[in-house]
């Protein structure tokens, strides 16, 4: 039989113990006090591009080319249009309106929606001077080309549309005709 | 043979003799007052529970939900999808439109909050997969200026933004919106394959829109923690250190940066 005392000498090591015990409960119940919550949702929207097409719609009359562009994708566009010719022709602009020449491009400044056009930029070709005389150069035939670029509408803040020029893509092609 | 015998003092004797009248003696008392309470009128006692919750608002309704419900470990908890209510005048998003939507936070509890808001951005499939290789910076938050929420900028990724309203949110109180639209930007169009394919002289060029027939997905999560050792509370609960004023104005540590 185990001498009562010896469990008396553990006494105090255990009471030691048990008040270690409470000690280290306290922090966590502090811890664990604090009022908190979360509230969550979540859901989605639907997003997908449709085409950016547009066509050069152009005559050719009196030494002048009568261009417009009409949009024929399916997103609102803005286009802008330059005109090339040989270096001894001269080009004569008259433009229709909501035309604006800046850096080389004919800009329209009218978003166009599905379906619309520009209104006309006449370009109006000079021969040289003396062209098919007979100090002069022969003129037979020449090239002018029509270059129309496009950029998809975008919007700002207050969801007014407006053209960056900046926006790259590889298949928004220089699109061009030539007479 | 000696016998272990324990010597018990008699001033011990003595004391538990004492201490065993003093229990008996105040059992009795004790006793007597219960039976006088018996007689006396009834009194009306209210017990109030702190219950703290808070209420994710979309243009003014709820979207989520979860309150203390004061009843043990339960609580009161709701969840609606978000963005279904965008107006998409052609049934979906275009890119370069910024569409309006207003998310808010509402303190539906008992006690004042203060509250922050956690919101993630990605592109998804559709069915809930997160398409990884599409660019979340391309989905456009609107944060108004002056809402009094603060954008901590070292938790900022493309995925995702934290923001701390600045002030205590009283009980019933509403904040100011910490987001009022939604967009994709016109960039996403640059984000194309191309594939080109030759039947004779005929070459087909075909673009595909990497973004195109993928899902903007918004996630929120508004936080909310007692007002009372707030500093501590909102280390212990959301790891982060706070400074508290004293009009209870809330202010990130170093690196914050204030929109409102």
């Amino acid at each position: 039989m185990k001498n009562p005392k010896n469990y008396l000498k553990h006494a105090p090591a255990a009471l030691c113990l048990a008040l270690l015990c409470m000690l280290a409960a306290f922090p966590a119940r502090q811890a664990l006090a604090y009022f908190t919550t979360y509230a969550t949702a979540a859901g989605s929207a639907p997003f997908y591009m449709r085409s950016v097409e547009t066509e050069i719609d152009e005559a050719f009359y009196d030494m002048t080319k009568d261009i417009q562009v009409v949009n024929t994708g399916e997103e609102a566009a803005y286009v802008r249009v330059r005109v090339y010719a040989g270096s001894a022709f001269s080009i004569d602009y008259t433009p229709g309106g909501n035309w604006r020449q800046e850096g080389g491009y004919w800009h329209y400044d009218l978003v166009l929606q599905p379906g619309e056009r520009t209104t006309s930029l006449k370009a109006k070709i000079a021969l040289p001077d003396g062209a098919n005389s007979e100090d002069g150069i022969a003129v037979e035939t020449f090239d002018v080309i029509v270059i129309s670029e496009f950029v998809p509408a975008s919007y700002d803040a207050n969801g007014q549309p407006y053209a960056d020029w900046d926006l790259r893509a590889p298949d928004y092609a220089k699109k061009g005709g030539a007479a | 043979m000696m016998k272990n015998k324990i010597k018990i003092p008699a001033w011990a004797l003595t004391a538990a003799c004492a201490a065993g009248l003093l229990l008996a003696a105040y059992g009795t008392i004790g006793t007597t007052r219960a039976a006088l309470t018996y007689y006396s009128e009834n009194y009306v006692t209210q017990l109030t529970t702190h219950r703290i919750g808070t209420t994710l608002l979309e243009n003014g309704e709820a979207a989520g939900v979860r309150d203390y419900s004061g009843d043990g470990d339960a609580w009161t908890e709701a969840s609606e999808p978000l963005l279904s209510g965008l107006e998409l005048p052609n049934g979906r998003m275009e890119p370069g439109k910024t569409y309006p939507v207003d998310l808010a936070a509402r303190n539906s509890g008992n006690i004042d909050t203060y509250v922050r808001a956690v919101v993630t951005k990605y592109w998804s499939d559709g069915n809930g997969n997160k398409i990884r290789s599409m660019d979340p910076g391309s989905i456009a938050l609107s944060m108004p200026a002056g809402s009094g929420w603060t954008k901590d900028p070292s938790a900022s990724t493309d995925e995702r933004e934290i923001l701390y309203y600045g002030k205590i949110l009283p009980v019933d109180g509403t904040t100011p919106a910490f987001i009022d639209g939604i967009g994709v930007s016109g960039a996403v169009a640059s984000d194309v394959t191309v594939e080109t394919s030759q039947d004779g002289s005929v070459i087909t060029t075909t673009t595909v829109w990497a973004a195109d027939g993928a899902y903007v997905t918004l996630e929120c999560e508004i936080d909310a923690v007692q007002t009372h050792s707030a500093a501590k509370a909102i280390k212990s609960a959301w790891g982060v250190d706070v400074n508290i004023g004293p009009d209870g104005s809330l202010g990130l540590g170093k690196g914050a940066a204030s929109n409102g």
